[in-house]
């Protein structure tokens, strides 16, 4: 057990985690979602519906491969990505200065922080953009470490015993 | 012994070769065809209305009430606005003159609500997710009360846009 296997695997959860919540949440009130979606006036209408089950499916799927470590290096490219998307939406926003209500970038990690006593609005805001920032620098973290960390991928790179990449 | 030689077979893979850019971007088409299966998937399963399976209302637009409109209706105070969040958090901040009936003690709060079932009601909670104003409307609306609507953005939204609240 190496210290920077730990760390990439706590990493490699974390974001997993956030991002396979903030999925399922997303799903549960797919109707209000959509209606951020529209909200801020960046997809024309008739990609608004197509571009959510993208988003909702997209965090499910980088969530689980992020957990469970499995593809984690593709996974962490794909999860920078849609930070990185997430975060270009809000500066377009605030920069219009558009009057949106809720972000709809999934509570798991606002919930968080606000239990620990940061409380992070869920309007549009440069904190919020701030953290995405981080959170695609989390990701390029994943994909740029030497090791997989403990996880499916290092699991399958172990059995197979040979050094082949799957 | 055994695993020693075990061990030595193992070959990790040469990180800084090119091999490595093959690997990833076979990685992000994989993980890319699973994205795009599972939205597929979910439209398949939006078209028979089975997103929200929980309930039959929440994908219903004509049960929820949004703003500016949720303003307006507050204004007019004909409508009763029911908080179904707790007791305590109801204490700390919700919109002026609701009621509040938390959802996990329905039963001994539901006498602070009107006996005339076609009084106008919306309930909210905390925020888009959580479901406690949703719930609350359809346990409203089981028990005869006919004209039930929620507001999904709940006491954030409300406070997001800089609307009054009260505090008890």
């Amino acid at each position: 057990m190496t210290i920077q296997n730990l760390l990439i695997t706590v990493l490699r959860m974390f974001l997993g985690t956030i991002l396979f919540f903030a999925g399922i949440a997303k799903l549960t009130s797919f109707s209000v979602f959509i209606a951020d979606v529209a909200a801020y006036q960046i997809l024309p209408l008739e990609l608004v519906k197509p571009s959510s089950y993208l988003i909702v499916s997209s965090e499910i799927t980088l969530g689980m491969t992020l957990i469970i470590g499995y593809f984690s290096r593709g996974a962490g490219v794909l999860s920078a990505l849609i930070f990185l998307i997430f975060s270009v939406a809000l500066v377009i926003v605030l920069l219009r200065e558009q009057p949106i209500v809720d972000c709809g970038c999934g509570n798991i990690l606002f919930s968080l922080l606000d239990k620990i006593g940061l409380s992070v609005a869920t309007t549009p805001n440069w904190i919020i953009v701030v953290i995405d920032l981080i959170l695609v620098l989390a990701s390029v973290g994943v994909v740029f470490s030497s090791q997989h960390g403990y996880g499916m991928d290092s699991l399958i790179q172990h059995v197979m015993g040979n050094g082949t990449m799957i | 012994m055994r695993n020693n030689s075990k061990q030595s077979n193992v070959k990790l893979p040469n990180y800084s070769d090119n091999n490595v850019l093959r690997h990833i971007l076979k990685e992000i088409l994989i993980v890319c065809v699973w994205v795009v299966f599972g939205a597929l998937t979910l439209w398949g399963i939006d078209r028979f209305g089975l997103i929200s399976s929980t309930s039959k209302t929440l994908g219903n637009p004509t049960l929820q009430v949004e703003f500016p409109e949720v303003y307006e209706i507050w204004k007019g105070g004909e409508v009763i606005f029911v908080d179904a969040r707790s007791a305590a958090n109801y204490r700390q901040e919700h919109i002026p003159g609701a009621v509040n009936v938390p959802i996990n003690r329905i039963i001994p709060y539901l006498k602070m609500l009107p006996t005339d079932k076609e009084t106008p009601i919306i309930t909210y909670c905390g925020n888009i997710y959580c479901p406690n104003a949703h719930q609350l409307m359809e346990v409203l609306l089981g028990r005869g009360y006919q004209n039930v609507r929620f507001f999904p953005r709940g006491i954030k939204g409300w406070q997001a846009l800089g609307y009054p609240l009260e505090t008890k």
